[in-house]
């Protein structure tokens, strides 16, 4: 052994690279290696060394440990080391454009080469690495240097500039986006290193400002419009007219790319917004365009809709495997591995180009119902949370959901950068539960305690929102994390409001003593109590609906989750829902009353205030309706007593490591993130046994059970089926049946050995699986 | 009758990259008689002369392979908890399970961890993998463990299986987990009862670390 090691060289072309914060990166050559020391060969000492250590003996220094070690990797081992292989010298992009590889370029290389980018930039966005995937083109490398040279070149005739203009447009474009897109990932704050790779380790820039790179972009179009154009006045040849249709593809994907650069301006606060200020010293408020932003979209999306029927006119890969797109001439998959850490995994999944397309298209239908909906959301926090849930189940991905965390908090506490979260919340309150205390003149309204202890709350609430609505921004495992710490804060917002709500009653308790039974204004309650409740059950509701879509819970598990689901998520939302219907009802009535009182021949003509009370007293039931979905406990109830039944008959079998104990420890923890809610939210094992019955009922046989859940789902596909309106509700019903003959089948005894499968597959309904008799 | 969740296979589960360290097909066993295997007896590890063993069951399953330092990290620090399957009659190696265990700071909690388990392709299906899951939790809980965790791919519905049938819970799924892209579940078997704001200590933690 010689300890004048060869070193690990990479290759001729060797460098070094640090990646920066500015995303610049230095590149230099190495120094020869220069030894000046002395060289001694040390084989047989280590050798004779070696000899006396006993089997199994390690040495080591004082500060390595064998943790440290685990991210050793053996050199030269294929499967290990990516610098055992010699690097390629690559081309240079002037180097391609000299050699004239654009000028040769057929129009469905052209195609194939713009979708196999589209394909990366989405894996780009997707997580993987961008040195892997977008970089691997070597004309998105460097725009400035393709625009050079592109303009270097002899072509004379627009019909030998397709290629050019078009890689020199979609690098420019790309590198646009690619800035954008870390821009707004980054400042949205909602992703973690597996969700997207905000490292470039080769600089990403563009000397073109963002309307210049527009305009290139647009030229280019035109170019390929104006080819086509002459190729269809000119059909010399029958190929020409080939060409029409693939070059028209081409100028649909710069079309989309122009569209969907705008329409990120549009909603997307600049980088220089967030760290300039205005003359007074205050942040320039930034308010995203979501009108333009919705025209561009509408653009984009029916450029996208059009790449499926048109992926195929590009050049088909050798053996009809997209794979790493190595087969088209400007990309080389290797070409960026003297980036990449040693034990980093040389090959990256790439998307084909026809599913990246998709993808593509998925991602701007989503950023389009962002600007269109957001608008018609931002008035009701109760709907701004239930947009963001919906959002989560359109599959977003990281992107897309920065972009809406952006939209809605662009600035700070504003929402859409105009209304402040407060106004909002307070809107909310009064529209689901009204809040006499915010009634102007009311003895809670003019009591500085009760004011104070309101602002008190109101702002804790405004800031566990924020949290709330940036948890939403995660993906969905992440998400379901942050919502079990976040029930912490809702549990003590909870208590928060009970204090209101007594201070509200006591002080306009003793207001109506002193004045004859005058409350001035609606009667006082627990209306901000059933607020929180209302709020809070809904999120505990979504975070069991996750532990679904997630499939997170075991078999011996959904007894007790369903169980859950009805006897409290189910029962106690329908009785909060129940109480702020009364109370939206009584302020309906003292308004009445009081207008009545203060206009008594408007009665009887119906003014236009009167009838919008009423309109308003409508809209604020039909908000309230939408909380509770009937007949839904009873699926749950359905699902529970199907399975207890499973577990009667001995076919679900419960694990017991150590009896008595370990279907305890799985339900505490389970539940252990409700336990600040406490009582009625939280509920102990041994209550949970007590309350469900569970043991009785296994005792009583599996018949009873599977007839009992037949029942029950029959009544839930009859109390669906009367939502004749609500597809949702409908599809539920028609499960609801499906599982019903399920269930008699079960409790006859026709078919002792058939399986039973818990179809989760319709993701439209994670409480509701369909059960399957195989 | 057995109850099984049905799925569909996506493109992501069909990934050609395995890293997953649970590699055993359907665990359950009997298999059908007549078969020329011997009677498995589950064994400590003694000494460095099994290392290559032990490698050789886990590598074989996996394109990204282990440094030698990751198996000595396990076996070295915790011998105790690494216990092989070895065929009485020809004397040979047939499964392997690496495990850890140590307090975690942040929760004060012994948390044993599953590391690798392997199971030879022709001894699967008789109970082997369980049999030496189960011995290790033995062993952990004769240590006061409170609880004892590990990875496993979401596709890997076989190493699921046979944890889930010993009482373990999926804790939680991480997005794209494994370097290929695959989400993974946290699996949990616990010995002690939560305490309040244990997971939110822990995440914090995590954020931290």
């Amino acid at each position: 052994m010689d300890s004048t090691c060869e070193g690990h060289s990479s290759g001729p072309d060797d460098v070094t690279s640090s990646t920066t914060d500015d995303d610049s990166v230095t590149e230099k050559k190495n120094p020869p290696l220069a030894f000046t020391e002395k060289r001694i060969d040390i084989t047989q000492d280590f050798l004779a060394a070696a000899s006396e250590l006993e089997l199994g003996e390690l040495v080591m220094g004082e500060n390595f440990t064998l943790h440290e070690a685990m991210s050793a990797i053996e050199l030269m081992d294929p499967k290990m080391d990516g610098g055992c292989f010699r690097l390629r010298v690559h081309p240079t992009v002037e180097d391609v454009v000299a050699q004239g590889w654009l000028r040769g370029m057929p129009d469905d290389e052209v195609l194939a080469t713009v979708d196999a980018t589209f394909a990366c930039l989405v894996s780009w966005m997707e997580g993987a690495f961008i040195a892997q995937t977008l970089h691997t083109n070597l004309l998105m490398t460097d725009p400035d240097v393709l625009s050079a040279a592109c303009e270097c070149q002899p072509e004379k005739e627009e019909k030998d500039r397709v290629a050019g203009r078009t890689m020199t447009a979609l690098s420019h474009g790309l590198a646009h986006m690619a800035i954008l897109v870390r821009h707004a990932i980054g400042s949205a704050s909602v992703c973690e290193e597996e969700d997207f790779a905000m490292q470039f380790p080769v600089r990403v820039s563009s000397s073109l400002t963002f309307d210049e790179t527009l305009d290139l972009i647009k030229a280019a179009e035109k170019t390929l419009i104006t080819v086509g154009k002459q190729l269809d006045i000119a059909p010399i040849i029958q190929s020409n007219n080939d060409r029409v249709p693939v070059l028209n593809a081409v100028v649909d994907r710069l079309a989309w790319l122009r569209a969907a650069l705008e329409a990120m301006q549009h909603m997307i606060i600049p980088r220089h917004n967030m760290y300039s200020k205005d003359d007074d010293g205050e942040p320039i408020n930034f308010r995203p365009r979501l009108r333009q932003a919705a025209e561009r979209l509408s653009t984009a999306v029916e450029c996208a809709t059009r790449f499926h029927d048109t992926v195929e006119m590009g050049k088909m890969a050798p053996v009809g495997q997209d794979g790493d797109f190595g087969w088209l001439t400007c990309f080389i998959p290797d070409l960026n591995r003297r980036y990449l850490p040693p034990a980093f995994p040389r090959k990256s999944e790439f998307l084909t180009r026809r599913h990246g397309l998709k993808q593509l298209e998925k991602f701007t239908r989503r950023l389009y119902d962002v600007a269109t909906n957001v608008p018609h959301i931002v008035h009701d926090l109760s709907l701004i949370i239930q947009y963001l849930r919906s959002f989560c189940e359109l599959e977003s991905c990281a992107l897309s959901r920065s972009v809406l965390q952006l939209v809605l908090l662009p600035n700070d506490e504003r929402v859409l950068g105009e209304t402040h979260l407060m106004d909002i919340l307070k809107d909310t309150i009064k529209m689901q539960t009204g809040a006499p205390l915010m009634y102007p003149g009311s003895p809670s309204n003019k009591s500085e305690v009760v004011q104070e202890l309101f602002d008190e709350f109101a702002s804790d609430a405004v800031r566990v929102y924020l949290c709330l609505i940036q948890a939403f921004g995660h993906n969905s495992g992440r998400q379901r994390d942050k919502i079990g710490i976040i029930f912490d804060d809702f549990a003590n917002l909870q208590l928060e409001a009970e204090r209101v709500d007594q201070e509200a009653t006591i002080v306009t308790g003793l207001y109506a003593q002193a004045h004859g039974g005058d409350t001035k204004g609606p009667p006082i309650g627990t209306h901000l109590a059933s607020f929180m409740n209302i709020q809070s059950l809904r999120l505990i509701h979504w975070y069991f609906e996750l532990g679904f879509r997630l499939e997170l819970f075991a078999e011996c598990e959904y007894a007790s989750v369903w169980w859950y689901m009805r006897e409290i998520v189910s029962k106690w939302t329908f009785s909060w829902v129940d109480n702020a219907t009364k109370f939206i009802y009584a302020e309906y009535q003292s308004d009445l009353m009081k207008y009545q009182k203060e206009n008594p021949k408007a009665v009887k003509t119906r003014t236009s205030k009167l009838i919008k009370m009423d309109e308003k007293f409508k809209k604020k039931l039909a908000n309230l309706k939408n909380l509770y979905t009937q007949g839904e406990e009873v699926v749950y109830t359905g699902m529970h007593m199907f399975c207890v039944g499973l577990q009667a008959s001995g076919k679900m079998r419960i694990p017991e490591l150590l009896p008595g104990q370990s279907e305890k420890m799985r339900y505490d923890h389970r539940m252990a993130s409700l336990q600040p809610f406490a009582h009625p939210y939280y509920v102990p094992f041994p209550n949970y046994k007590a309350s469900s019955g569970i043991d009785v009922m296994v005792l009583q046989g599996a018949t009873k059970c599977f007839n009992d859940a037949a029942s029950c789902f029959k009544s839930a596909k009859d109390a669906l089926s009367l939502h004749t309106g609500d597809a949702r509700c409908l599809a539920q019903a028609r499960i609801a049946g499906q599982n019903s003959i399920v269930c008699k089948i079960l409790a006859s005894g026709a078919r002792p050995d058939a399986k039973v499968e818990f179809d989760f597959s319709d993701k439209g309904f994670p409480f509701a699986p369909t059960l399957k008799l195989t | 009758m057995s109850i099984g969740v049905a799925k569909t296979k996506t493109a992501v589960e069909e990934s050609s990259w395995a890293h997953d360290h649970h590699t055993l097909s359907d665990d359950a066993p009997p298999v059908a008689s007549g078969d020329q295997r011997g009677n498995i007896r589950i064994v400590p590890y003694k000494d460095e002369t099994q290392i290559g063993d032990v490698m050789r069951l886990i590598t074989k399953d996996l394109s990204e392979p282990y440094s030698i330092y990751t198996y000595r990290y396990f076996i070295h620090n915790w011998p105790q908890f690494c216990l092989l399957a070895q065929d009485s009659v020809t004397e040979q190696y047939v499964g392997v399970i690496v495990c850890k265990m140590e307090r975690t700071p942040a929760v004060n909690k012994m948390r044993g961890y599953i590391a690798m388990l392997a199971v030879d392709e022709a001894y699967r299906k008789l109970g082997i993998g369980t049999k030496l899951v189960h011995r290790t939790i033995e062993l952990m809980v004769n240590e006061q463990c409170d609880e004892v965790a590990l990875e496993t791919e979401v596709s890997n519905v076989n190493a699921q299986r046979l944890y889930l049938n010993l009482g373990f819970v999926k804790e939680k799924r991480l997005f794209r987990y494994y370097l290929n892209g695959v989400d993974a579940f946290r699996l949990k078997l616990y010995f002690s009862p939560p305490s309040h704001g244990i997971e939110a200590q822990e995440w914090a933690a995590q954020e931290v670390s």
